[in-house]
């Protein structure tokens, strides 16, 4: 009987770390063809779309496209949706260039680009609070770099007052009607216009 | 049905065995320069001792390894998690990121804190040491905020 305990036990001990392995290199094995997945992924959907506009390399209208798009998904309590739009988003903004720009805009403009694609690959891979931040101080972001390379259409910086325990949040949107991101799907019309964003 | 038994234990120690021989692949302990976090910062010493056994074990150039961590499947795991960790964010390099990419890192850290997603619980486990006390993350977390 107590043999049998011991064996027993040791069986387990055994099968434990035997599952150990299996789950991490599992975990190991999804990252890194998630990944490449992710890149051949966006590589065609990259060419779907130049496919069918013919528009060549990222432009700021895909940003604002797919920020937008992101926006929406929330509203929708859609995490797929978000995770979708946030991929092409972090790979337009890895491989968009503004030449026309001075030097030193050029290199403020890259580190706004820079976060803007960290936000985007932490929504493409989240849970929808986590999104939600991501989205949230992505907001900040954009403004800053529309203010520096202009938006191709008219936009509307909108506050939610009640976001992050009253702190307040803020997102973009193209229609000044309120249509609540920050909370899931819930509280939709909670939110005011706070600044407009012209085309320029 | 005891034969069974015993052939299973045999073939599962012998796969335990095995993947000793698996090399282990550490990060090499860097010298800390200019762009390290706490040298940049400057911290009370309470915050930055905090930092150190708290974060720096994953986010950082100067990791600590635990003596298992020779052994495998846990060396696995710690490989994982400190490839990840190091991804999101390394403390020893803070200083060379963009003012705007700093701003967000901080910002992202002081929501892993307060929102007890870090220290992970699987690091937290196994190393008591590492965990933060309630009190503690409010003064983390004050301290971080006041760098914003």
């Amino acid at each position: 009987m107590k043999t049998q305990k011991t064996i027993l036990s040791l069986a387990l001990i055994a099968g434990l770390s035997f599952s150990l392995i299996a789950c991490g290199e599992k975990k190991q094995e999804d990252h890194t063809m998630g990944s490449e997945d992710h890149n051949a992924m966006s590589e065609s959907m990259d060419n779907m779309d130049k496919g069918m506009d013919m528009s060549g390399p990222a432009t700021k209208t895909d940003l604002i496209d797919e920020y937008l798009e992101i926006k929406t998904a929330l509203g929708n309590n859609s995490k797929e949706e978000a995770a979708k739009a946030a991929t092409k988003l972090a790979e337009y903004a890895k491989t968009i260039s503004f030449d026309q720009l001075t030097d030193e805009k050029k290199s403020e403009v890259s580190s706004i680009l820079e976060v803007i694609q960290e936000h985007s690959e932490h929504i493409a891979k989240s849970e929808m609070d986590h999104q939600i931040e991501h989205f949230e101080a992505m907001g900040k972001d954009f403004t800053d770099l529309l203010a520096i390379v202009g938006s191709d259409r008219k936009l509307y910086q909108q506050q939610c007052p009640m976001y992050n325990k009253n702190e307040g949040g803020i997102w973009l949107s193209d229609s000044e009607e309120i249509k609540n991101p920050l909370f899931a799907g819930k509280m939709k019309t909670c939110g005011a216009v706070k600044q407009v964003i012209e085309i320029g | 049905m005891k034969k069974v038994v015993g052939v299973i234990i045999t073939l599962l120690l012998i796969v335990l065995v095995g993947i000793q021989f698996i090399p282990t692949n550490q990060n090499p302990y860097l010298p800390t320069d200019s762009n390290d976090f706490i040298i940049l910062n400057n911290p009370p010493v309470k915050i930055g001792k905090m930092l150190k056994t708290s974060c720096y074990n994953c986010h950082s150039d100067q990791i600590n390894y635990p003596w298992y961590s020779k052994l495998q499947p846990a060396a696995w795991l710690l490989e994982k998690h400190i490839r990840e960790g190091k991804e999101e964010l390394n403390l020893s390099q803070y200083g060379s990121l963009s003012g705007r990419m700093e701003k967000m890192k901080l910002e992202s850290m002081i929501k892993q804190i307060e929102q007890k997603k870090m220290p992970i619980s699987s690091y937290t486990l196994i190393h008591q040491d590492a965990i933060l006390s309630d009190s503690d993350r409010k003064e983390l977390v004050a301290y971080l905020q006041n760098l914003q």
